[in-house]
Order: structure tokens, then sequence, then C-alpha cells
């Protein structure tokens, strides 16, 4: 084969790989891209034409939507997710510790049984959920989604905060006890840094999962002061059935924080997912 | 009385003894190097002085304390890891000065003790830096650094230097002899290196299978191996181990004949006439004339000097050490004698120095 004609494969190679990534890019993004556009319509000008841009930009489908209740929801979405994420990752830093660490006797089986906490599907526990709720009173409050939220998505976050921990050298930890560091104080001067790019990972990962929660949301809280982004919006579809500019500027509304926060964080997203196993 | 003192030290790790029983005494001051082929339980010994592992059985005292149950950080010991183990986000100066924030140094204070150390390893201008950004020879200095700060009683190193290259190692091995004097602290050293073990220490620990086989001065070592060994392991090239026969014996000296290497070789324990011995003599210690008959298979001419390896007559291995350019393709054969007064003789069975 000459030198030319491998180029030229390369060529194609390239172009046959570009067209792949092109397709998917545009499967993923398409109904984004929808979702917005419609968002500045009126329910005629959608039907008229979906594809095309707004003859008018009516930002005031966007106002209408918040003043509609959005803001609540929006709300009550940022308090439940924010705290799961900083509950979750507390505590599943300090396991992943522990079980990178230190030695002790039940090691390994403590790890198995939070593994084994991913394989539980939420289904299965709803109803002994919903009982306990009821029982406790933390029915109808966010406690009712911060906590089970917390639980479900430990046993994956622990996972992988463990998995980067176990790439940090162990003499590190040896050095700062020779230092005459305590453990808590290595967890929070050397690990706790040196992790930080799988925390803005898991954060992330997590923070996505409790923002588009739906089942928790839907059986553990009712009322509207606690009720969340997923459920709001669709007792909101219900309301506007007609108006359907609305009911995109509310979708819109209600996706873009998290969708913010994933354009930020992409960078570390990556990184904190890849750096484990390039080690 | 030793300022150290381990004391039939052993470690356990389940079944398996990777140390089993070793007792060295160490002075103030002193600079001990511990030699040993790879697993032989250097840094397991190295870790239990530091308390990084626990010991199973014996006694380690410092100053007449016992320390076994003492946290590492109590113990008045620092250790420089192999690996440095800096603190990947911590600059230079927050790596050094991380003890004494620990301890709750006040800050002038540890401010002039990160100064001084800093001063003696000439990092001055590195300071704000990120260990990332330093070369492998300054990271070594800052893991001393970081040692030095904590002004301990025992520096401990594991294999300090085996990460950096061969000129880096011997600037580095220069200034570790000098820091030895300047701080005057005691050193406990591990080493691959032969050269290290040679030039640094007061004193060689060498070990083998978590046991000890000999413990001396460096020369002392080279002079007189306890057994085969010690004498095979210390000096480079390798020391000739030979089979050999005693062909006479006279008052303290026995005369041996290894396939023609015929030697006179002062004993303390004279074996029998006609007993299998094992001759030990260093390649620097044979020198061309008439003798035994090499026949070479394969030369090293290093310029000032020509490693010849061969065989000799029945077969055996033989390596010898000539000064200047020696061509054997040319020259032809080699005979080979050894120097007197410088061959060892060990027990054919046991291995034992005789
Ligand atoms: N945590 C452990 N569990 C079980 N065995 C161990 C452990 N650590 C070390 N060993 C074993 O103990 C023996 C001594 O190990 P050690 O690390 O002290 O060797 P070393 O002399 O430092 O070797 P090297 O020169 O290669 O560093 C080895 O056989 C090793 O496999
Ligand atoms: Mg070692």
């Amino acid at each position: 084969m000459t030198a030319r004609s491998l180029t030229a494969l390369a060529v194609a190679n390239r172009i046959l790989l570009w067209a792949v990534f092109l397709t998917l890019a545009v499967i993923c993004v398409y109904p984004m891209i929808w979702l917005f556009l419609n968002a500045f319509k009126t329910t005629n000008d959608m039907f008229a034409a979906t594809w095309g841009l707004p003859k008018v930009w009516h930002w005031e489908n966007f106002s209408t939507a918040w003043n509609y209740g959005i803001s609540r929801y929006l709300l009550n979405s940022l308090i439940v997710t924010t705290a799961t994420v900083l509950i979750e990752l507390t505590l599943a830093t300090m396991a992943a510790y522990a079980l990178v660490v230190l030695n002790f006797r039940a090691k390994a089986a403590i790890y198995t049984l939070i593994l084994g906490g991913a394989i539980l599907p939420p289904e299965v526990s709803l109803i002994p959920l919903f009982r306990v709720m009821a029982e406790t009173g933390l029915y109808n409050t966010y406690f009712a989604l911060i906590l089970p939220n917390v639980a479900f998505g430990l046993p994956f976050t622990t996972f992988l905060i463990r998995a980067y921990m176990t790439g940090i050298p162990g003499e590190l930890r040896e050095a700062a006890l020779m230092d005459g560091a305590g453990e808590a104080r290595i967890f929070r001067e050397v690990y706790l840094p040196l992790c930080r790019p799988i925390l803005a990972s898991a954060g992330l990962i997590s923070a996505m999962r409790v923002w588009n929660e739906f089942i928790f949301a839907l059986t553990f809280v009712e009322s509207e002061t606690v009720k969340t982004v997923t459920i709001g919006v669709m007792s909101f579809a219900v309301a506007l059935r007609a108006d359907w500019g609305v009911l995109m500027a509310g979708l819109a509304l209600s996706i873009l924080p998290i969708l913010a926060t994933f354009l930020i964080m992409q960078r570390q997203f990556v990184g904190g997912l890849t750096s484990g196993a390039v080690k | 009385m030793a300022y150290m003192q381990i004391k039939a030290i052993a470690k356990q790790y389940g079944t398996y003894e990777a140390v089993r029983g070793i007792d060295i005494d160490i002075a103030e001051r002193e600079f001990v190097v511990i030699v040993g082929p790879s697993g032989c339980g250097k840094s397991t010994l190295l870790r239990m002085i530091a308390g990084l592992e626990s010991i199973s059985r014996g006694e380690l005292l410092i100053d007449g304390q016992r320390m076994n149950d003492v946290r590492p950080a109590d113990r008045g010991i620092a250790m420089v890891f192999q690996s440095y183990a800096l603190y990947p986000h911590k600059t230079v100066e927050q790596n050094m000065g991380f003890a004494l924030k620990v301890a709750k140094t006040p800050k002038d204070e540890a401010a002039r003790k990160i100064a001084r150390a800093a001063e003696i390893l000439q990092l001055g201008p590195l300071m704000k830096r990120l260990p990332k950004e330093l070369s492998g020879g300054q990271r070594q200095r800052v893991a001393i650094g970081r040692a030095i700060v904590r002004n301990p009683k025992v520096f401990l190193f594991d294999e300090p230097l085996s990460n950096l290259d061969a000129s880096l190692r011997l600037q580095m091995r220069i200034e570790l002899a000098q820091l030895h004097r300047e701080l005057q602290a005691t050193m406990v050293y591990v080493t691959h290196d032969q050269i290290e073990a040679m030039t640094l220490a007061d004193k060689i620990v060498v070990l083998r299978d978590g046991l000890v086989e000999q413990i001396g001065a460096p020369l002392e070592i080279y002079r007189h191996p306890a057994n085969t060994f010690v004498a095979g392991f210390i000096g480079s090239p390798k020391m000739n181990l030979l089979k050999a026969r005693v062909t006479a014996t006279e008052s303290g000296t026995a005369r041996v004949d290894a396939a023609g290497l015929v030697c006179d070789v002062a004993v303390d324990h004279l074996p029998a006439v006609g007993a299998e011995v094992t001759l030990g003599i260093r390649p620097e210690h044979l020198v061309a004339g008439p003798g035994a008959s090499v026949e070479v298979q394969a030369s090293e001419r290093l310029g000032g000097m020509t490693y010849a390896y061969g065989r000799l007559a029945d077969g055996q291995p033989v390596t010898v050490q000539l000064d200047g350019e020696h061509d054997f393709a040319a020259d032809g054969g080699l005979t080979v004698q050894p120097q007197p007064g410088r061959a060892h003789l060990f027990s054919g069975d046991s291995g034992l120095r005789l």
C-alpha cells in the first residue's frame, strides 16, 4: 500500500468517525433545541412551523411559567438536590476513606453490603418507606425526599470515591502519620483536597439524578410547598393543557439549572471519571 | 549503652515471618546502612522502627525507653520515603511545615525552622512551588527537609536515592554524608546500592531472609565477610567463590587448590587436609602471572581497568579485574595468581568463615 492511499484511508476513517459522532450529537441535542425554540412561540406558531424560528420571540412565556409556580418548584428542587448532594458526599467520602485506609475485621463484608445497596431498585421499597415516612412524620417534608435520595445514591457514590482513593499512594498517609497527624486530620488535609476531581464528578452525577428524580417526589410529598420540578411540571402540564408555549418555557426553566451546572463542570466531570483509569 | 536497641524484633504476616528476630545496637549519631537482597525484610524492619508496622515480637528501645507501642510521631523519628511521599497539593513550604502545624508550633518559630532547613538544603527559591513543579533531586531534598524540620533524633531512609539517575545519586550521596555531619543525628538507611553502603555507613547490617548475616564497619565486612553470602553480596563485581580442596595445613594457615589456583590462606579454624572448602577471592585480588589458566569468555574494558569473565580448568566460572586495557582475543589465554593475604576460606558445607 502506498503512503498516499494510506492517508486517503485515514481521512475516510476520520470522516466516518465524525459522521457517527455528529449523528449521536444530533440525536442527543435536537429535543433540547426543539424545546428551547418552541418555548418562545405561541401554540398556533408551534403547530404551524414546529422547526421554524419563532416569528415573534415570546419572552413572556417564561415569566408566565415562572409566576405559575415554577419558581417554587425550582426552589424546592434546589433545596432537595443541594442537601442530598452535600450529605451524600460527606457520608460517602468518609466511608470510602475508612474502606481504603483503615484495617478492620468486617471490611470486605461491609463493602459488599454497601455495594449491595446499588442492586436494590427503589420501587420495591416504596411502600415500606411510605409507611415509615407516615409514622415518623417525615411525609410531605423535604426530608422525605432527601433521606431516600441519599440512601439510594450512597452505594454508587461510595464506589466511585473509593476507587479514586485507592489510587492515592498510602505513603502519603504514612508520611502524615509520621508528621503527627491523626486520621481526622489526614482525611481533611490530605485525602479531601486530593479527591476534589472525583468529588466534583460524583456530586454532579448525584445532582443530576436527584434533580430528575420522579418516583420519590411523586410518592412522599403532596403539597405545592415541597413539590420538586419533575412533579411540578407535570401538574403544570395538566393545568396548562392548551398553552404549549408556556409549558415549553416551564420545562426549559426546569432543566436549565442542571444543564448549566453540567456545562460549567463538564471538564472536572470527565476528568474525575477517567483519572482512576489511567493511573 | 547503645542509643537505639533493636532486640530480637520479628514481624509476622499471617503465617509468614518477614523478619525473624533481629538484634542491632545503634549508637548515637551513628550512620547505619541496612543492605540485603530484595524481600529480605529491610523495609519491614525500618517501618517497625518508624511505627508504621506493629512489632510482632521483640523490643525497640530508644534512649532506654520502650517504643513498641508509642505513636510514630512521638518516637522522635522522621522517615524519608523512596517515593518521597510529598503532599501533592501543598507547596514546598507547606510540605515542610505540616508537622509543625500539626504540633501547633508558634508561627515565627515554625518559620525559623523551615527557613533553616531550606538553607541547609538550598531550597530557598523553590518554597512556593508544588511538588509536581520540581525535579526528582529537588523533591528528594524537600522530603529530607520535611524530616529535618521536625528536628528528630533519628532519621530513617528507605532507598531514598533509587529513583534518581546516576550523577544525581552521586551528588545526593555526598550531600547526605554532609548532612549527617552537620545535623549530628542518628541515621538508619536502607539501600540496594553497594556504593552507598560502603561510602555512607559507619556500620553495615547485612540481612537475608529476615535474619542478620553480619554487622560491621564497611571495610571490616569487605575484609572479613562472615560467610559466603556476605562475601558474595558485598563488593562489586562479586567475589569469586570457588570449590577448592585443602592440600596442606600449617599453624594458622591452610593451603588450598582450586583447579590450579593455589593459595595460602590464614584461618582461625584449621580445616583437615583433603577437606572440601570454598575459596573466596575478589576479582581485584587476582593478578596476571604464572598460576591457574583462565579461559576468557567475555571481557569488559572500562578504560582504566578490564573485567575478564572466564572459566578455570575444571569449568568453574571466575571473574578477574586487571589494570589497564587487555585484548584477550589477541593476547590469547590468561593465567592468574592470587595476591598474597587477600583470599578467604569458608567451610564447604556451612559456608561460615574458617
Ligand atoms: N503487608 C504485607 N503482608 C504480607 N507480606 C508482606 C507485607 N509486606 C511485606 N511482606 C513480605 O515481607 C517480606 C519482606 O518485605 P520487605 O518489603 O521488608 O522487603 P525489602 O527487603 O524491603 O525488599 P526490597 O529491597 O525489594 O524493598 C517480603 O517477602 C514481602 O513479600
Ligand atoms: Mg523495601
